[in-house]
């Protein structure tokens, strides 16, 4: 009871630690292995103490009742009622479990614990409900595993065909983990399979894939493995002496092995076995010999003890060494009988039959084959059975016909039947193929559908930074724009102030002349007048003749006229204090004048004295400046005209502006827009005015602008006050 | 001489030129009618430029004229006739350097009267409105005696000058000049090749001079033309 206990430990670590190291990304998964393996521990103690299964049976049931249950199903010390009770139970456990990874592990768990129970179908459902779920959960360790226990599970039906499917699955699965212990060891199962079916040359490939996976991790046991598997291949080819070489290979890497000594019995067994198929009994016997010779082999390993000695006895025989082959055969057919091991009892038998057909003792050789024939159909050695049916045709003559269409229907059957193998594993192998590139296609659409993905998330922030940029650019743009405006308009500012300085200037001046004519007036018609009639009155003193008297009346008459004077001086004066003209108005008749003394023409220029001129914008009053200009400069360059009237007038809220000659006219339609038509309507734009010319050949042009009209802030009348330009007084 | 013949009564002749007509006449009743101590005066009168000029210029040779009472403005403003009294008082100081010049205008002003001063260098200046009879009579004596005379405006213009006159130099007198002309201080240190500081501290000082520190650019070309400099 604790034997089996401890040995089922020692298996539970082995999986757990297979499991673990395959889990180093899922603490979790550790954790709770860890836990089980407690729950064991604890349930091991128990069993040492009580030694009552029952009462263990739920105590731990609280604590981790799947794994406790799957515990107790492997427990191949209970019934195997009570283990398949267990199995369900854990089963029954993980389907109410709700979190699909966790879910997935204990099916897993369950899946591997379940493989070799007897009841196959409850294994086969709770596998393909682990690899459902696998798929599900995209856990691939978890969906190679099954694969895994399924080959194991066929393997152990010896389904070659279906075992190689799932080894390959697997192996598929740990090659794109890169997993390559267990890509070759899968590999390496295969090839077994393969093998199985006589795909001699496709196992051999299959095998040396495998050694080129596992020979640079140093798995030596594996590795010993793949070459014993050679070396098995190569001796069924009848290539002896590669076999040879690849047991030599093997044992190499077992003496590596720490724990080897069941290996390199049957190592030894193989070898001895390659030189007893090459005729080289001699050679094949120490080694049949050393087998035996292994201590308490027999309990150990009846089957390779039975088979050695059966190769041993047979080999001395052939070999023409008599002694006691019969009691040897004898003694290794009931080690065989005593285990049941139909398949290697064919062979003893059929030897025994030999040595009977040797020693001419047909009859018994005819009945020992006969029954070597019925051991091999029984363990379906199909192999044996051909070989003991040629040995029946030499032992039986008579019935040799008979037995030799057997002999033929067999081996084409089976020829028939390894070529279908052979072909399916072919088939598997393209199938899975083209499904692995199935999949490459879908992962490749997957990469596809990504790529886009990021493409479009690409352009999506390419189209983001752009507004962003485009957004910044434009906003800095239009502050620019902005500023631009401002200055301009600043620019305007300054070019008028400039203007009204000069013509503050000229005004003054004008004042002063005006003042200097009005002094002058004064001085000479005025004063010397007075003067001389003072001095004429005093020089006259108390005279009374007739000259006297007439130079008084002339005095007195020049009296008169300088009263005259003093009126007509006094009324100009109040006239230009009280007249006005304003700044911007008198620029534009000092533009005319110019105009006019630089040609014949007359201008006419009049203006609304309800509208402060001065007062509206730099803007305005530099644009319209400027119009006027162009537009007198236009009339006197084109039109031949003798009369320009300029007139500043005003509507409801805006200027009318009209500029009119008497000139030669042009069609306006006809006309192209030169520079300085453009440079006016360039200006009516920034004054958000409109305009528009009327002209007809020979009946002279008319320009209407009209302009809304703005006055400019306060603060820049104040500022225009401090420079000395007084506006409006 | 006179003295000694009693009998033989001695002729000051003096001719009065001014546009106006009344004022020569005025003139002429006023010094025909004075006593005089030891001659009497005889005025020729005379309104035209052009008939002053002939009379000058006779003057030298047939009978000479012992004063010459000169306007300075002989023609209207209408007129723009730019010949003046001032052309007069040249011609006869060239011509009949021993006939004493007198200047009788209107012109009150220190620059006129300075300039003329400079030009003519007369016997006399009398300011229009100061004329009367005992200046009239005051002046000839003084003139013929013992010259020049000056009327109070015209005594004071030249006084004011003469106390400003060491105090203002030539380049003070440009400065003052230019900027009466409205050149700016940009312009003007350009002009006479010194520095704008040196322009304005040259301004400040002319302002203290005619004690009106706190006045403008204006008060200060004022200032310069009643005071003869401008």
């Amino acid at each position: 009871m604790l034997k089996a206990l401890n040995m089922f430990l020692g298996l539970f670590l082995y999986l757990a630690s297979r499991r673990s190291s395959m889990l180093p990304t899922k603490p979790t998964y550790r954790i709770l292995f860890y836990i089980s393996i407690l729950a064991l521990g604890l349930y091991s103690c128990s069993r040492d103490k009580n030694n009552s299964s029952t009462n263990t049976l739920y105590s731990s049931e609280q604590n981790d009742s799947i794994s406790f249950w799957i515990q107790q199903g492997k427990d191949s010390d209970f019934s195997e009622k009570m283990q398949k009770i267990a199995f369900q139970k854990a089963y029954g456990q993980i389907q109410k479990i709700s979190l699909d990874s966790v879910k997935t592990k204990y099916l897993s768990q369950l899946s591997l614990a379940t493989i070799n129970f007897k009841d196959s179908l409850l294994f086969k459902r709770i596998n393909e409900e682990t690899i459902a779920q696998a798929q599900k959960t995209n856990d691939s360790v978890v969906l190679a595993e099954a694969h895994w226990d399924r080959a194991e599970y066929y393997n152990v039906k010896a389904i070659p065909d279906s075992s190689f499917y799932h080894f390959y699955e697997a192996q598929k699965i740990y090659e794109g983990l890169k997993n390559n212990y267990y890509s070759g060891r899968m590999m390496y199962n295969m090839a077994v399979s393969q093998k199985e079916v006589k795909d001699f040359t496709g196992s051999e490939i299959t095998t040396i894939r495998a050694i080129e996976l596992l020979k640079p991790l140093e798995k030596n046991r594996q590795l010993y493995l793949c070459y014993n598997h050679l070396g098995n291949i190569t001796q069924s080819l009848k290539e002896y002496d590669r076999a040879l070489e690849y047991y030599r290979i093997a044992e190499g890497y077992l003496k590596e092995l720490e724990k080897r000594e069941g290996l390199e019995r049957s190592l030894l067994n193989n070898i001895g076995m390659v030189y007893q198929s090459d005729g080289q009994d001699e050679e094949a016997i120490p080694y049949f010999k050393k087998v035996l010779e292994y201590d308490s082999l027999r309990y150990i390993n009846p089957q390779l003890y039975a088979k050695a000695m059966n190769n041993l006895a047979y080999s001395r025989y052939r070999n023409g060494d008599k002694t006691a082959v019969e009691s040897q055969l004898k003694m290794a057919l009931g080690i065989q009988d005593s285990i049941d091991d139909t398949a290697d009892k064919s062979i003893t038998q059929y030897f025994l039959a030999d040595y009977y057909l040797g020693e001419k003792d047909s009859m018994k050789a005819l009945a020992t084959a006969r029954k070597a024939k019925l051991s091999a159909e029984l363990s379906s050695n199909n192999e044996r059975l051909l070989e003991t049916l040629q040995l029946l045709t030499r032992i039986d003559p008579k019935n040799a016909t008979g037995y030799t269409q057997e002999y033929i229907t067999l081996n084409d059957e089976l020829q028939e039947q390894e070529r279908q193998a052979r072909n399916k594993f072919a088939r598997i192998r393209f199938e899975t193929d083209e499904f692995i590139a199935e999949n490459e296609e879908l992962e490749e659409e997957k990469q596809v559908l990504t790529n886009q993905k990021q493409i479009w998330t690409g352009l999506a922030l390419g189209a983001l930074f752009f507004s962003v940029f485009v957004y910044v650019l434009v906003d800095q743009r239009r502050k620019n724009q902005r500023l631009r405006f401002q200055k301009a308009q600043q620019a305007a500012n300054q070019e008028i102030f400039n203007l009204m300085l000069s013509q503050q200037q000229k005004v003054e001046e004008g004042k002063k002349g005006e003042q200097k004519r009005i002094s002058e007036e004064l001085h000479d018609a005025v004063l010397g007048k007075m003067n001389g009639i003072r001095m004429l009155l005093i020089g006259l003193g108390n005279k009374s003749d007739e000259t006297a008297i007439k130079l008084r009346d002339n005095a007195l008459e020049d009296m008169k006229k300088v009263q005259d004077e003093i009126r007509e001086i006094s009324h100009e004066l109040s006239h230009a204090a009280y007249r006005h003209i304003p700044n911007f108005i008198n620029s534009i008749q000092s533009l005319l004048n110019t105009t006019e003394e630089a040609s014949k023409v007359k201008t006419t220029f009049t203006h609304d004295e309800m509208v402060d001129w001065d007062g509206l914008t730099g803007d305005i009053k530099i644009n319209l400046y400027r119009i006027i200009q162009e537009s007198v400069q236009n009339a006197l360059k084109h039109a031949q005209c003798k009369n320009i009237v300029i007139n500043f007038g005003i509507t409801e809220d805006d200027l009318r502006i009209l500029v009119t000659d008497d000139g030669i006219g042009f069609e306006v339609r006809k006309r192209k827009k030169g520079i300085g038509m453009r440079n006016i309507s360039s200006r009516v734009k920034k004054m958000n005015g409109s305009w528009f010319i009327e002209s007809k050949k020979g009946k002279g042009t008319t320009l209407q602008l009209t302009i809304p009209i703005e006055y400019h802030s306060p603060e820049l009348n104040e500022f225009l006050k401090k420079q000395g330009i007084h506006q409006s007084s | 001489m006179s003295t000694e013949n009693p009998d033989i009564i001695e002729y000051k002749r003096i001719l009065a030129v001014d546009d106006h007509e009344m004022t020569t006449l005025g003139y002429k009743y006023i010094l025909e009618a004075a006593e005089f101590d030891d001659y009497k005066v005889i005025v020729d009168t005379c309104k035209t430029f052009e008939d002053a000029k002939s009379r000058i210029e006779q003057s030298a040779k047939l009978y000479c004229y012992d004063i010459f009472l000169l306007d300075i403005q002989l023609f209207g403003p209408e007129e723009k006739d730019a010949r003046s009294g001032e052309d007069l008082g040249i011609l006869a100081r060239k011509v009949a350097p021993d006939t004493k010049v007198v200047f009788m205008s209107s012109f009150g002003d220190a620059y006129r009267i300075l300039n003329i001063c400079k030009t003519t260098n007369p016997d006399g200046y009398l300011v229009k409105s100061e004329i009367d009879k005992l200046t009239l009579i005051a002046m000839v004596k003084k003139v013929l005696e013992n010259p020049p005379y000056y009327t109070a405006i015209a005594m004071k213009a030249l006084r004011n000058n003469a106390a400003y006159a060491d105090m203002v130099s030539e380049q003070d007198k440009k400065l003052l000049y230019y900027l009466a002309k409205g050149v700016r201080v940009k312009e003007l240190h350009e002009i006479l090749s010194v520095s704008a500081a040196t322009i304005n501290s040259r301004k400040r000082h002319l302002k203290s001079i005619f004690g009106i520190e706190h006045g403008n650019d204006l008060a200060l070309i004022e200032q310069a033309r009643e005071r003869g400099f401008l």
